[in-house]
């Protein structure tokens, strides 16, 4: 069991925002949702995960199309209507180096 | 038949030769033993239990020996084999009954599978489950004896079983031991409660087993869904409190407290999630016994 998203599983590797991420495929991961908060469990590794909402976003855009922190927000602006400024790119590499310490995502080639 | 109905010889002769079949909530338990007093303590506690007839398939195979050689004398002890298997050191004869009852539970825990098995007390009313999960030390077997002691039926005081199908609770009423301090308050609490005799120097200290309720018994088949899921933390002089939470916390704490969470994979998650969304999730805080019984009852009539 573990928990992502909440900023409590930083890693202390700095992830440069034009790496690029790949998430599992879409029939490996299995939702269950409460409001904001969801649980998710990965099939790949038997983990179950709590994710808010935010991280859950990031890592359903990723599901959808592997892409960098740029890209991901970029795709999160649009479909949410917001600005992207720094502070968007600096949110996104960071929940996106936190699901890669989840063992959810993968850097692409690797 | 009930054991209790069983003439005294023929339990004994059917212990020491093919077994006895109890039913113990869903499972049927075979039963060998050569030991002495086990059978008096067997015939007390699961005296309205039922005797399966032969032939059956049995779940679990538990037989208790008297290990051989100069201990024998001297220091007379009792082994436990399940399914053949030695998982146990031997026990001090006098604790033969508490080791066979850690052993079914062992049993249960490494095996029953086919459910979710929670690590936690059921109790029901009014048609729903009140689950309280907990690890040792939280007090969850002495408040599930003061609740079936004010009229909860008892499902378990140890697993909570969740079946697969349509996520029920599956009742497995057996004797609920109490340890140490909590025998006394129990005594207290309902003087007129069915307490076997102290088992002193165990591992878990002294251990004294409550009667499982006839009427829980009667009523082994009848499944019920869950209701409530209130995590227990008895604190010495803490006031009372019951608090919502909500059901992410209530998942993570569930998945804390269950046996084979993990080992089920997807069947657990899902099966998790759907208790968890069926459920009123609470976190229980009490030291005053009458005070958590009636903020439960409470919560069984809302």
């Amino acid at each position: 069991m573990a928990v992502a998203g909440d900023g409590i599983v930083d890693g202390p590797e700095h992830t440069k925002t034009e790496t690029r991420w790949v998430a599992p495929e879409k029939q490996e991961l299995h939702w269950e949702s409460w409001g904001e908060q969801h649980a998710l469990y990965d099939a790949r590794s038997g983990e179950t995960h709590l994710l808010a909402e935010q991280t859950v976003r990031v890592l359903q855009q990723l599901v959808v199309r592997p892409g960098t922190a740029r890209e991901v927000m970029e795709a999160l602006c649009r479909e949410s209507g917001e600005c992207c400024d720094e502070q968007s790119l600096e949110n996104s590499a960071r929940l996106l180096r936190q699901l890669h310490n989840a063992g959810l995502i993968e850097k692409a080639g690797t | 038949m009930k054991l209790a109905e069983l003439p005294k010889e023929a339990l004994t002769r059917g212990l020491e030769g093919m077994g006895i079949l109890l039913q113990t909530g869903p499972f049927t338990v075979r039963i060998h033993s050569r030991v002495e007093g086990f059978t008096q303590q067997l015939r007390r506690f699961y005296a309205n239990f039922p005797v399966v007839p032969e032939p059956a398939i049995a779940d679990f195979h538990v037989r208790l020996t008297m290990p051989g050689g100069i201990r024998r004398r001297w220091r007379p002890q009792v082994l436990l084999l399940l399914d053949g298997q030695e998982v146990f050191l031997p026990y001090p004869l006098s604790h033969a009954f508490p080791l066979f009852e850690w052993g079914l539970n062992w049993n249960i825990a490494m095996q029953a599978h086919q459910y979710l098995m929670l690590h936690s007390a059921a109790v029901e009313r009014s048609g729903r489950v009140l689950l309280l999960p907990a690890w040792s030390g939280s007090g969850k077997s002495t408040l599930c004896a003061a609740l079936v002691n004010r009229g909860w039926r008892l499902f378990s005081d140890e697993f909570g079983l969740v079946r697969a199908d349509d996520g029920h609770l599956v009742p497995l009423p057996r004797p609920m031991p109490l340890k140490n301090h909590s025998i006394d308050v129990i005594r207290d609490f309902a003087p007129d409660a069915e307490l076997g005799p102290s088992f002193h120097g165990t591992r878990k200290g002294t251990v004294a087993h409550l009667g499982t309720p006839a009427a829980s018994v009667e009523q082994s088949d009848v499944t019920a869904p869950p209701g409530w899921l209130v995590f227990p933390r008895y604190q010495p002089r803490a006031s009372l409190r019951l608090e919502p939470i909500s059901k992410p916390q209530a998942f993570i704490k569930l998945a804390n407290n269950s046996f084979n969470y993990q080992l089920l994979g997807l069947r657990g998650f899902r099966e998790a999630s759907r208790l968890v969304g069926n459920c009123d999730c609470y976190v229980l805080s009490y030291s005053n016994l009458d005070e958590a019984i009636i903020a439960l009852g409470r919560l069984a009539e809302s």
